[in-house]
């Protein structure tokens, strides 16, 4: 006969105590902010069951900041009373992989780091009655250092159950919802918590919530997203009344999308990513709005930077000149308990590798718009040198005798740029293509015309021989446009504006002999 | 079922009823929503009852729970964005005009609703300081302040009562100096008033009008009391309820002049909630035939 084996933990043992909870109030969480985003997802995750059972119209989490708490309220489903007690269960949840946005059972007492109190109401629908459960987490980390100081221990199950309080209620029986109140604010978290518009922002960017009706393009790429990713929802969700939306900026233009196939089995797409280049040149501002942010569920994991440098091997600044959002499709790439990245798998390094598709394509669009961008902006430019170049010749300005070089060469800079890129200018754009055309044409004229006004000595252009000056005042006006030239050799606009000045000034002092 | 402590009665829905014509005369008169401070405890009925009426609430609560339940309902009524719960004791929050998380009181109010355990002297100074405190800072601003007192047991200084009771006498006596037949008519009354056979609910009837109209005359306001309301409450707990209106007298630098006399207060009808109607009490208080 073979000796049966011991067991390693007998069985009368207790398998876990009381500093698991310490552990947990001690801080899974280094963003305070991902404490309300624990809670949000499972209010929207109870909204989500609730709308699957097609009974209301309206779904919505509600955040109330009243201090010293904060409660966070939805019209989800709600928890009979099993449900709740299993609530105290550390590390307890039959959410599944992939349906739920949370299923490990830790989020829920995410809480605990932040107030002294946890308490969650509930009432499911058809039970006229809510239940409430008190969490009593100060009392409880006291009474585990008060136990640490005599080397003792307390086992989890006594400790839960010694100061957590499970009761009922009557309500009404349509009623279905369930409210989290974190009371009693820690002071360590009470300025992150308080700050509104920092908390306001802070769900803005991560929460599964809806894009704003003032952004244009919201309902064209919401309506993409519901056609390619199956899981997309979005949920109403307001704080202190204050309806909340997903950022955006006005200046871009319309979406685009890129499906990103599935290397492995190219049939099955992995990631489907809408975005909106920048209408304006560079990044779009302000920069935390800017860039891609992968979505799970709807809800953000990691930020800008995440995506930049997780898809981008090249050029990543140029992920900033676009706005948009990677859903992710394959639930079996899944977010860390932070929500910062995905966990580490086979699956996720190759949906990185996979996504730079999209790195790709927007690389290539952002070189091709920053072309078509720069010849434009050399047609501007070149239509204001003209128009002041030809100004000047119209008014016979003397500065054109001494800064024919100058103006030289303005205009043939002028030509070269227009004409190296003006093949950058998309076809259809007619109206900028015949500008061109015209530019380079007139600053040819031009060119041609101020090399005149030196080589031919135009006396209309000489103001010594117009203003009749001798050849005392003559070699004074010599020294002082040299003298000019000199200081300002590095200033050429400086240099045009003084000389002007100069000789307006000019004839002002010399009226009749200018006439 | 609901918390013993703050179940409701038929006759307390009665007296929130009378309370209600109080309430949409004041909304008239105001021609726009009102504010509202109060202790409305976690099933917010009076909040629900007069939701039509009023635009911003502060709820002042010192349980944990209740606050709880009070931010519950006023989600789930669409009320969240217009209800401030202001945690702690309500004397202490009157008097220093915050709670000790820093949330502070909105001043001015429309119509203030104290529902204390105890009468106006409870705890002696404290809350007469706390009522004080909220005329003052009301300043300028006309409002109705209503107050509900469980006077189960004479848990007040008697001698504070008395003494408060010989100046009104007093008072009263000025204007006689005379006529002692009424001079004599008028210690009776005060001494049927100061007498230990008085039940409780006679000897408030008076007693708290007259101290809000002193201490709010004094302090630039007229003040007008409607006729108290006696009602048995939860567990059959006696509770009296009054209704007093205090207007700013503009050219009032020192002390207001009210229309409303201390004879009238005196001789003001008790009224009784009961059996689903509120109606004037059969029994009364001696009047003042003067």
């Amino acid at each position: 006969m073979t000796k049966k084996s011991e067991p390693i933990i007998k069985s009368k043992d207790e398998y876990a105590y009381g500093h698991i909870i310490k552990a947990l109030a001690g801080g899974l969480y280094p963003n305070k902010f991902h404490v309300i985003r624990e809670y949000i997802q499972n209010a929207f995750d109870a909204v989500i069951s609730w709308k699957a059972t097609g009974n209301d119209k309206e779904f919505s989490i509600t955040v109330t900041i009243q201090k010293p708490s904060i409660f966070i309220y939805d019209n989800g489903t709600g928890m009979d009373r099993h449900t709740l007690n299993e609530y105290r269960k550390v590390g307890f949840s039959k959410k599944v992989i992939g349906e739920s946005v949370g299923f490990r059972g830790i989020g829920k007492l995410a809480g605990i780091s932040v107030a002294k109190k946890l308490i969650v109401t509930t009432s499911p629908f058809g039970v006229a009655e809510k239940y409430t459960l008190v969490f009593d987490a100060e009392a409880m980390l006291k009474e585990i250092d008060e136990l640490k100081k005599k080397r003792a221990n307390i086992p989890l199950n006594t400790l839960i159950e010694k100061h957590t309080k499970l009761s009922s209620d009557a309500e009404d029986k349509d009623k279905h919802y369930t409210m989290v109140e974190l009371h009693d604010i820690k002071a360590d978290s009470k300025k992150i918590l308080f700050d509104k518009p920092k908390l306001k922002d802070y769900v803005s960017k991560n929460a599964p919530i809806p894009f704003n009706p003032h952004f244009t393009h919201g309902k064209d790429i919401e309506e993409n997203i519901k056609k390619f990713v199956p899981d997309y929802e979005a949920v109403e969700l307001s704080i202190d009344g204050e309806k909340i939306y997903k950022p955006f900026s006005a200046d871009i233009k319309a979406p685009q999308y890129i499906s990103v196939p599935d290397s492995k089995n190219p049939k099955r797409f992995v990631a489907y990513c809408w975005y909106c280049e920048n209408k304006d040149k560079g990044q779009i501002k302000p920069i935390d709005i800017s860039g891609f942010v992968y979505r799970y569920k709807n809800f953000a994991v990691g930020d800008n930077y995440l995506t930049r440098t997780t898809i981008w091997d090249t050029s990543s600044h140029l992920s900033f000149y676009y706005i948009g959002e990677i859903y992710i499709i394959d639930s079996t790439i899944v977010p860390t308990s932070q929500r910062d990245d995905f966990e580490q798998s086979t699956t996720r390094d190759r949906f990185y590798k996979d996504a730079k598709v999209i790195a790709t394509n927007l690389n290539v669009i952002a070189h091709e718009s920053s072309d078509i961008r720069r010849a434009a902006d050399y047609v501007a430019k070149g239509v204001e040198t003209i128009s002041s170049i030809d100004k000047d010749i119209k008014n016979k300005e003397p500065s054109l005798k001494d800064l024919g070089v100058q103006k030289i060469a303005k205009l043939v800079n002028v030509i070269e740029n227009i004409e190296k890129r003006k093949k950058n200018i998309p076809k259809k754009d007619k109206k900028t293509k015949l500008l061109a055309e015209r530019v380079v044409k007139e600053a040819k004229k031009l060119l041609k015309e101020v090399k005149d006004v030196g080589e031919l000595e135009k006396e209309e252009f000489d103001i010594v021989k117009k203003l009749k000056l001798d050849n005392q005042a003559e070699q004074v006006y010599s020294v002082a446009v040299r003298t000019f030239k000199d200081y300002f050799v590095d200033n050429p606009d400086e240099l045009e504006s003084l000389l002007k000045a100069f000789h307006q000034n000019l004839v002002k002092a010399f009226p009749k002999k200018a006439e | 079922m609901l918390p013993k402590k703050y179940a409701t009665t038929e006759n307390k829905e009665r007296v929130r009823d009378e309370d209600t014509e109080w309430i949409k005369k004041e909304f008239v008169r105001k021609k726009r929503l009102l504010s509202y401070l109060g202790m409305p405890s976690g099933e917010i009925r009076d909040i629900l009852a007069w939701r039509n009426y009023f635009g911003r609430y502060t709820a002042v609560e010192i349980d944990v729970q209740e606050r709880n339940k009070i931010m519950l309902n006023a989600i789930t009524n669409c009320l969240s964005d217009k209800i401030r719960i202001l945690f702690g004791d309500i004397e202490d929050i009157l008097i220093t005009g915050k709670d000790k998380h820093d949330n502070k009181l909105q001043f001015p109010y429309d119509v203030v609703f104290l529902d204390c355990f105890g009468t106006i002297l409870y705890q002696e100074l404290k809350r007469i300081k706390a009522i004080t405190s909220l005329i003052e800072k009301q300043k300028g601003t006309p409002f109705l302040l209503l107050l509900t007192f469980n006077i189960r047991e004479r848990n007040y200084c008697i001698q504070s009562v008395n003494m408060t009771f010989d100046k009104l006498e007093k008072e009263l006596s000025g204007f006689y100096l005379r006529d002692d037949r009424k001079k004599k008519q008028i210690a009776d009354i005060i001494a049927w008033y100061k007498s230990d056979k008085t039940e409780e609910m006679y000897r408030q009837k008076l007693f708290t009008p007259y101290f809000i109209k002193t201490m709010a005359e004094e302090r630039g306001f007229k003040v007008h009391a409607y006729s108290p309301i006696f009602y048995l409450g939860f567990n059959n707990s006696p509770m009296i309820h009054f209704a007093i209106r205090l207007t700013p007298e503009d050219e009032a630098p020192t002390k207001a002049v009210s229309t409303q006399t201390i004879f009238d207060i005196i001789n003001l009808n008790l009224k009784e909630a009961s059996k689903g109607k509120v109606s004037v009490r059969k029994q009364q208080a001696p009047p003042l035939n003067i």
